[in-house]
């Protein structure tokens, strides 16, 4: 950490979730360290990391929490999702154990993080194309069936890591600024409300000054 | 095979010429065909009636499914009736039609089958008689054709096997054409005899479908006439509720506004309570709206999700809110409650609904003013009465009608209706909870009742003045808080529950002197000798009893002593509520005086080899005597409490000394004697040489009790002390798995980059055992301090997720532990 993009306009919380074993904390690595290991432990309760990408000329500072795919490495449930704005629900297209799960794991969105949560769906390890065991069309058509996103990438090979991130982070980006837009007149008048929110507004003086002394 | 057709065409011909226009091959081949397509009939057939046959039981099914339903209609005849009706009928046709499959299959099946199986295998078997002969014929004429000349009897050998054969295989070709015939004849019969028969069954049955739903005719039409007007009755009466129901609507539209228009009017008299739904805007980033059932509540705004849920609480206290109509955002009927710390944005579904519920705030705030201004004035007539000359009479007047008034007023049923059972807040609960411990119904220092405030490290509760004198004297000594108005951690009323004013003026008050200078302060006393009295009994100590030490020095040395402090044990979370049972728990003890051989036999000529600390805190045995206490405590970790001695190793009495005391009380988890230890001097972050250099709190620790932490903590013990092994309470709170200390510990800042010898901080130690909770905890934090170091000087209050996920887990921790105690 300690970089300098430190400076941020926004912060979204963006979880990880998924399976044991399709990939979530390599997606994590590669995206934000551009590391990958194939050797890699069962994630224990939940990792974090942070990174920062350029949306529409504004810094957007991702904090991801890579949770434990496995049942008995999870702490308080809900405690993952609060405050969460995205999701990127993972399954390993060569598994179809994996993605018979993304049920199961949308039931716990629906149940634990609120109702306007971003999710995108991503079949990891496009790498494996002699295992396939999800065709592509069938995510897809899942995927629009029940209004999310849908990627395929690889951690390993780095197909499309990147593109999934900066999309759903766009996405967020996208509904977030607008709802600023609209309720503005509100945010004004309470001054208190920005205790509760971690977003710096653009509006903030502070995020104008570190803007500038930054860039 | 020419050979065969000339023989053939010698011998057939001359006998039955007339039925040899078709060739052999083709009657062969025509046999074939018919034997082909007749299997294919029998199999179709078969199909056919297994089909029925699962047709047959579905239908059976359903109409036991239509019977089931008949047993519903029990009451109603016309319904049950016709059904049972029906359902008869059903049988009856389910009745025939296996019969018709049954038929189907005899005829059919059986027939065909039969056909096939005799008379073509027949013909099969005739074919190879024939064919063999056929071959045979062909050698002897071969043998016949090769005689030789030279040897007339081999010559006549073969014309006589030849003749004979000849013979022969006209006669088998005879009757193979002959039974060849018998089935072309019989073919035609059979299929037609079959076919028939079908027909028949088939005829059959919808003769007698027929005849059952010719009687059943009349009474079905009969049946939908009725059903007809049934339906037309049903239409009437629907039309009849809908219009009751515009009746109600409007009526309610009318109500509420009168109820408002009273509740404006009248509001002294008007219970406040407007209750109904409205959309809230969330606090996260989404800035979604959620629809909630509010309700303005005992001086507080509150709202649930469901009816079954919690209330939560929005706003504490309504005399800190202000409301106003909200306009500028993009939806309608919006209003806004701000308070100092909060805003919150509500939406109504409509204009007068908004109207309704600003006004009704509104009454409620001033409703609020009044309620606590109410109780103001007999406080202020209680402290006129102290004014004069104690006068035990008039005092027990006046201290009983604040009672009724402000209890009334705080529990905030002051309206006419008490009947209306009201869902019991959490500052309530919080309140019965503190005032339930033995001794807290009354202030710990002056008697006064009803106190409202506490000492939270001393665990007492104090009145207003009593709280004002406390204060003065500096946190170091008391810190204050209100019962009522400040935010209680679920850690802190633990450490409540453990204290309480009886057992801490066992303490302070264990030996007044009856001749003492110092008066005691009483509910009506003036505020020099409030503050005389508190200043004695918590700053100089003067009403404490010395550690027996000195005891024994006069006692000489016969016997060496030892001593040792009573372990607390815990108890159920949900048992502290009730003040019936700290009652119980307090006679129990009285009773449970000595405990096997630690005899009692007071302070001077003991007699006894151990002294035990702990239990004459609780009762009204001396401080020095060897009476065991038995309150309890829950605490993280259930499991680990299998020691069964109630005490803690025994220790010499060269070693008795208020450090040794407050570091095995803490072992004991027995804050009363820790208390006690504190009291006498005791340094709560003194290290035991003896034992790696641990300290109190990290005694503490390993019993896995979170309120004997948090009253080292509260009572000036730093948490980021080591031992000799360079371990922290908060590595020892990980190697022990205790998740709720673990919490406890990061939200006072404990430090977890500290590192032990062995190179390990707390989070490496937490990954190796693999607990996700602690390993969860232990990456929050950091998480929060790097998102607060970068923030730096622009100041994040700490991340949202963080307070919340802390919060979360030291509820958890304080009132679910077995939760928390997973994956072991």
């Amino acid at each position: 950490m300690g970089t300098k993009d430190d400076e941020y306009d926004y912060l979204f919380k963006v979880v990880l979730i998924g399976d044991s074993g399709v990939g979530k904390s390599n997606l994590l690595s590669r995206f934000t360290r551009n590391e990958f290991n194939l050797e890699s432990k069962s994630t224990i309760g939940v990792e974090f990391a942070t990174r920062s990408i350029q949306v529409d000329g504004k810094t957007i500072k991702a904090q991801i929490w890579d949770t434990a795919g496995q049942e008995r490495y999870r702490a308080i449930t809900s405690a993952y999702y609060r405050g969460a704005v995205g999701a990127l629900l993972v399954y390993d297209i060569a598994k179809h154990l994996t993605y018979e799960n993304v049920e199961r794991w949308l039931k716990e969105l629906r149940d634990h993080a609120d109702n306007n949560i971003v999710i995108m769906l991503v079949g990891n390890k496009s790498d494996l194309r002699h295992l396939r065991a999800v065709p592509t069309d069938e995510a897809k058509a899942f995927a629009e069936k029940n209004n999310l996103s849908f990627i395929e990438t690889s951690a390993l090979d780095s197909t499309n890591v990147e593109t999934a991130f900066q999309n759903i982070l766009t996405e967020i980006y996208k509904i977030v600024s607008q709802k600023q837009i609209r309720d503005s007149p509100d945010d004004e008048n309470s001054p208190s409300n920005n205790v509760q929110t971690i977003t710096v507004a653009p509006t903030d003086n502070s995020g104008e000054k570190k803007k500038a002394c930054c860039t | 095979m020419s050979v065969i057709a000339k023989a053939l065409g010698l011998s057939l011909l001359l006998v039955y010429l007339q039925d040899l226009e078709a060739s052999l091959e083709e009657a062969e081949e025509d046999i074939d065909i018919l034997e082909t397509r007749l299997d294919k009939v029998v199999k179709l057939c078969n199909h056919m009636i297994e089909v029925g046959k699962t047709f047959n039981t579905a239908n059976i099914n359903f109409t036991r499914g239509v019977q089931e339903l008949v047993m519903y209609f029990k009451q109603d005849d016309v319904v049950s009736q016709s059904l049972g009706r029906f359902t008869h009928d059903m049988t009856e046709i389910q009745k025939y039609q296996s019969i018709l499959l049954d038929q189907a299959h005899r005829s059919i099946c059986k027939t065909l089958h039969n056909f096939i199986r005799n008379d073509i295998r027949k013909i099969k078997e005739a074919k190879k008689h024939f064919d063999k002969l056929s071959d045979d014929m062909d050698n002897a004429l071969v043998k016949h054709a090769q005689a030789p000349k030279s040897k007339p009897q081999e010559y006549e050998d073969a014309h006589n096997t030849l003749t004979a054969m000849k013979s022969a295989f006209s006669h088998t070709s005879l009757d193979y054409v002959f039974q060849m015939n018998i089935l072309h004849s019989k073919k035609r019969f059979d299929v037609l005899d079959t076919m028939l028969a079908y027909m028949h069954a088939q005829n059959a049955y919808f003769h007698q479908g027929n005849d059952l739903f010719n009687d059943l005719e009349p009474y079905m039409k009969q049946l939908a006439n009725q059903v007809e007007e049934l339906s037309a009755k049903a239409a009437v009466d629907r039309k009849e509720m809908e219009e009751r129901h515009t009746l109600v609507q409007q009526k309610e539209v009318v109500e509420s506004s009168d109820e408002e228009a009273s509740s404006e009017n009248e509001s002294e008299a008007a219970d406040i309570k407007m209750e109904g739904y409205l959309f809230k805007r969330t606090s996260g980033k989404f800035k979604s709206w959620v629809r909630r059932y509010f309700m303005i509540h005992e001086d507080q705004l509150v709202y649930r999700k469901r009816s079954k849920d919690n209330l939560t609480i929005m706003e504490e206290d309504l005399r800190l809110c202000l409301v106003k109509p909200h306009v500028e955002l993009d939806r309608r009927f919006c209003f806004e409650v701000v308070s100092p710390t909060r805003s919150h944005m509500l939406q109504a579904d409509s204009a007068e609904e908004c109207s309704a519920w600003i006004t009704a705030i509104q009454t409620g705030v001033s409703q609020a003013f009044r309620d606590r201004s109410r109780s103001l004035p007999t406080k202020e007539l209680e402290r006129v009465n102290t004014n004069g000359p104690s006068n035990t009479e008039a005092t027990t007047v006046s201290s009983k009608s604040p009672t009724q008034s402000t209890s009334t007023s705080s529990s905030g049923e002051n309206n006419p209706s008490t009947t209306a059972p009201h869902p019991v807040t959490a500052k309530q609960t919080r309140m019965k909870q503190l005032l339930s411990i033995p001794g807290n119904n009354q202030c710990c220092d002056c008697g006064s009742t009803e106190p409202r405030w506490a000492s939270i490290n001393l665990g007492i509760t104090l009145c207003i003045e009593c709280s004002g004198i406390h204060r003065s004297f500096g946190v170091h000594m008391s810190k204050v808080r209100s019962v009522t108005l400040d935010s209680w951690e679920p850690e802190l009323l633990k450490v409540m529950a453990e204290l309480g004013n009886t057992i801490i003026n066992r303490i302070y008050e264990a030996d007044v002197p009856e001749s003492s200078t110092i008066t005691r302060a009483t509910s009506h006393c003036n505020r020099n000798v409030r503050e005389a009295w508190i200043r004695a009994k918590y700053v100089d100590k003067s009403f404490m009893r010395k550690l027996p030490k000195i005891n024994i020095q006069n006692n000489g040395e016969d016997q060496i002593k030892k001593w040792s402090v009573v372990k607390r044990k815990r108890r159920s979370p949900s048992r502290q509520l009730s003040p019936e049972d700290a009652v119980a728990e307090g006679t129990k003890n009285n009773t449970q005086m000595v405990q096997g051989e630690s005899q009692d036999s007071g302070l001077g000529g003991s007699t006894s080899d151990v002294i035990l600390f702990g239990a004459g805190l609780d009762t009204s045995a001396e401080m020095a005597d060897n009476v065991l206490v038995d309150s309890d405590e829950s605490s993280t970790s259930e499991t680990e409490d299998a020691d069964t001695k109630s005490t803690t190793s025994l220790e010499d009495f060269t070693k008795l000394h208020p450090d040794m005391l407050l570091y095995k009380a803490a072992q004991a988890r027995n804050l009363p004697v820790m208390r006690e230890a504190l009291a006498q001097g005791a340094d709560p972050n003194w290290s035991n040489e003896d034992d790696d250099k641990k300290n109190p709190l990290m005694e503490a620790t390993l019993t896995g009790s979170i309120a004997a932490c948090e009253f080292l903590l509260l009572n000036g013990a730093k948490v980021d002390k080591t031992d000799k092994k360079g371990r922290t309470a908060l590595h020892h709170a990980t190697i022990m798995g205790h998740t709720g200390q673990v919490c406890q510990f990061l939200k006072r800042g404990a430090n977890q980059h500290a590192v032990d010898e062995e190179g390990k901080d707390p989070l490496t130690i937490a990954v190796e055992s693999a607990n996700a909770d602690i390993v969860t905890l232990l990456r929050l934090a950091k998480l929060n301090e790097e998102m607060r170091e970068t923030e730096g000087v622009f100041g994040n209050p700490g991340d949202e997720t963080f307070n919340d996920v802390f919060r979360d887990f030291a509820t958890m921790a304080s009132e679910n532990p077995e939760k928390l105690n997973r994956n072991k």
